[in-house]
């Protein structure tokens, strides 16, 4: 691939990995070094409640010994790590025995889906809306009224997400208060389960791109004024070319490789700000599940959840690092004789 | 067509005529251009000279109407080939650009889109001023490129390269080669080299002389390197705040300059044979917010008159092909 060296791209997944490392050793380590150990104190807590119950004690020491906590740490790390590795994040603690997996993987769709859906609209609106506010061509009405989509920006997710719950679902009843999808509707790739499905994501998606909406158009738009005057955009008037093609092919075409780079930050950022969206249209997506198991002190859970917003903000800051030569041709990548 | 000149070539292709243009800052308003009137005919070379800030560059970019919101122009005509390009529409001034009139740009670093290959950006020139697009379109397309790209010296390969991978030459070159893709009649090249190192500078300019000869275009050449601007150019414009203090052969001015700015340009330039240092003007540039009354030139003028105050000289000829703006010579016969 032009501009991607083969050294770099190894070096590159190389250091996903190891971020990776890392962040699991910190989520290993943190609740451990929690004055009391944290496992402890819950495993301590069910013995409590179970204090009048005949083998109370018994019964606390086989939890230890079910969650390895009698073990040496570096045994426990190990373990940790080995597990990680096959995505086995262990049983839960309040839904034992449940698998932390079973509950983290359909989340992990439910978040993906209404995310990524709603990150990738709002950049592809925010830059056309960017576009049309920098764009001296653009009809004046259109104009006075683009700076409506930027109201939203005042409110946080979950504000925006209470008062669209209220006018839509409370109020007006148009679509459903909360859930991802109607139980009664069976699970099957049908009309029926996608519009359920949409239906739900609606607000909630909502919430998101109302929100954030603002500040991706404005960003766009001061970097399109900053075109305005290179040297490029002179000649390209010169060369008579149609307004559409200077706006779309020289000057947002120049404007968009920062906002990728703004892009994945947003992705990291937005996974866990919509926790509190998830939260309020209890949708079962991984920001409900990591509250769930905030509220149970399911520190299995947590861990799990933790980890698995880590990997998702590093893969997509990998993703964009390996297409950003695609996208600027000047930015080439070579992995530095030195390194 | 523009490849050959015309028969009746004796007549101008380019008529300027009292054009003015002003900007409008918080300051109040900068008149960067007053006034200027000058004629090209087909096939020739004007060199446009002063020194910066001289109005030079508003000129050349308000003949093709590319100047910045703040800029208006107030008055006159530019007459191409009879039309004047002030009074057309904005699609069809979209359509006259390039095809009938082009620029090589001066920022010839930074000119090309730098997220664009180059071959796509001869192509959309050429796109611009063509209706529908068939197979024998793209044919022609990439057969126009082809031999523009040729004309300058530069391998076809380079319509796949980015523009950062190419030098500075090279880039000025691509600009070369796009400004005739269309076989403008007129060529406007805003000191097409100036951020070149001289070597390339030379044989850059040798290019476009020689596509320029070739296409029978007539050029503008807008430069404060005097030497560089004798050797390429048929006559030249003085300029000075924003009006032409002469026109004339290069040859003429050179040898005899008129107006008393551009004998103190001439006489500053480094002479090879004597070795003199180069001196420059003493004085400094007019205020074009607050222009000097009279001739804008009396406050730095070695032989200004008491009326140079109060009253503005007009650009007269007063021999053959010689027009002076200044006081000394009103009055005297032509
Ligand atoms: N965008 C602008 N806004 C305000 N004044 C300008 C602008 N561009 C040029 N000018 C002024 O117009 C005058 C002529 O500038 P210019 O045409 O660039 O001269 P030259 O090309 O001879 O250096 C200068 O005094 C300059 O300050
Ligand atoms: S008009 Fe007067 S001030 Fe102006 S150039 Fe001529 S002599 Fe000098
Ligand atoms: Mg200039």
């Amino acid at each position: 691939m032009r501009g991607l060296d083969i050294r770099y791209f190894v070096r590159r997944i190389w250091m996903f990995f190891l971020v990776i490392f890392i962040a699991a050793s910190f989520n290993f380590l943190i609740p451990r070094l929690a004055p009391g150990n944290p496992i402890g104190a819950i495993t301590s807590r069910m013995a409590n409640a179970s204090a009048g119950i005949e083998n109370g004690q018994a019964m606390f020491e086989a939890y230890r010994k079910r969650f390895g906590l009698d073990e040496p740490m570096y045994v426990q790390y190990g373990k940790y790590m080995w597990n990680v590795i096959h995505l086995d994040f262990g049983q839960s603690l309040s839904a034992y025995p449940a698998d932390v997996w079973d509950i983290i993987k359909p989340a992990v769709g439910w978040s993906v889906g209404l995310i990524g859906v709603s990150v990738m609209l709002t950049f592809a609106l925010g830059i056309t809306i960017g576009a049309a506010l920098a764009w001296k061509g653009t009809p004046r009405i259109v104009r006075s009224l683009l700076p409506l989509t930027m109201i939203g920006g005042v409110l946080p997710y979950y504000l925006m997400g209470i008062l669209l719950l209220y006018v839509f679902a409370f109020t007006a009843r148009l679509l459903p208060m909360s859930g991802a999808a109607d139980s009664s509707i069976p699970v099957e790739f049908d009309w029926p389960y996608v519009q359920t499905i949409a239906s739900h994501a609606v607000l909630p998606a909502l919430s998101i791109i109302l929100t954030s909406l603002g500040t991706w158009a404005l960003t766009m738009r001061g970097l399109i004024v900053n075109t305005v005057g290179e040297d490029y955009m002179l000649l390209a008037d010169a060369k008579g070319l149609k307004k559409m093609r200077i706006l779309w092919w020289y000057s947002v075409r120049n404007a968009i490789p920062p906002q990728v780079t703004h892009l994945a930050i947003a992705l990291g950022y937005v996974v866990s700000g919509a926790i509190l969206v998830e939260i309020v249209f209890s949708y079962p997506g991984l920001g409900y599940q990591l509250y769930q198991a905030i509220v149970n002190s399911d520190y299995t859970v947590i861990q799990g959840i933790t980890l698995v917003l880590t990997l998702s903000v590093g893969f997509s800051v990998l993703i964009i690092d390996l297409i950003y030569p695609r996208l600027d041709p000047r930015v080439t990548y070579v992995a530095e004789s030195s390194g | 067509m523009a490849s050959n000149p015309a028969p009746n070539s004796t007549e101008p292709v380019l008529v300027v005529r009292d054009l003015s243009v002003t900007y409008r800052t918080p300051a109040g308003p900068v008149r960067a251009v007053n006034g200027v009137s000058f004629s090209l005919r087909p096939g020739e070379r004007l060199g446009l000279v002063g020194e910066s800030g001289s109005g030079k560059t508003t000129t050349a970019l308000s003949l093709m109407r590319l100047l910045q919101t703040s800029a208006v122009i107030e008055g006159g005509q530019v007459l191409l080939g009879g039309v004047d390009l002030l009074q057309l529409s904005e699609e069809d001034m979209r359509e006259a650009r390039f095809a009938e009139i082009a620029l090589i740009p001066q920022g010839a670093m930074n000119s090309l889109n730098p997220m664009m290959k180059v071959g796509e950006q001869l192509r959309d020139t050429i796109r611009a001023h063509r209706a529908g697009s068939n197979a024998k379109a793209t044919a022609d397309t990439d057969a126009r490129i082809q031999r523009a790209l040729e004309s300058v010296e530069l391998r076809a390969t380079v319509v796949n390269s980015y523009p950062h991978e190419l030098s500075g030459g090279m880039k000025q070159r691509v600009c070369i080669a796009m400004g005739i893709l269309l076989n403008p009649k007129v060529i406007i090249a805003d000191e097409p080299t100036s951020a070149l190192d001289v070597v390339v500078q030379r044989q850059v300019m040798e290019t476009l002389r020689k596509v320029q000869e070739a296409l029978g275009a007539a050029v503008i050449l807008v430069g404060h390197d005097m030497g560089l601007m004798a050797q390429f150019v048929d006559r030249i414009g003085v300029m000075y705040g924003g009006k032409l203090a002469e026109v004339g052969p290069v040859r003429g001015i050179i040898k005899d300059p008129l107006h008393p700015y551009a004998q103190l340009l001439i006489k500053s330039l480094p002479n090879l044979e004597t070795k003199e240092n180069f001196r420059g003007i003493p004085g400094l540039t007019p205020s074009l917010l607050n222009p000097p009354s009279g001739c804008m030139f009396h406050p730095r003028c070695p032989q200004a008159m008491p009326r140079c105050a109060t009253d503005v000289p007009a650009l007269v000829e007063i021999k053959t092909d010689r027009w002076v703006s200044c006081l000394l010579y009103e009055g005297s016969p032509s």
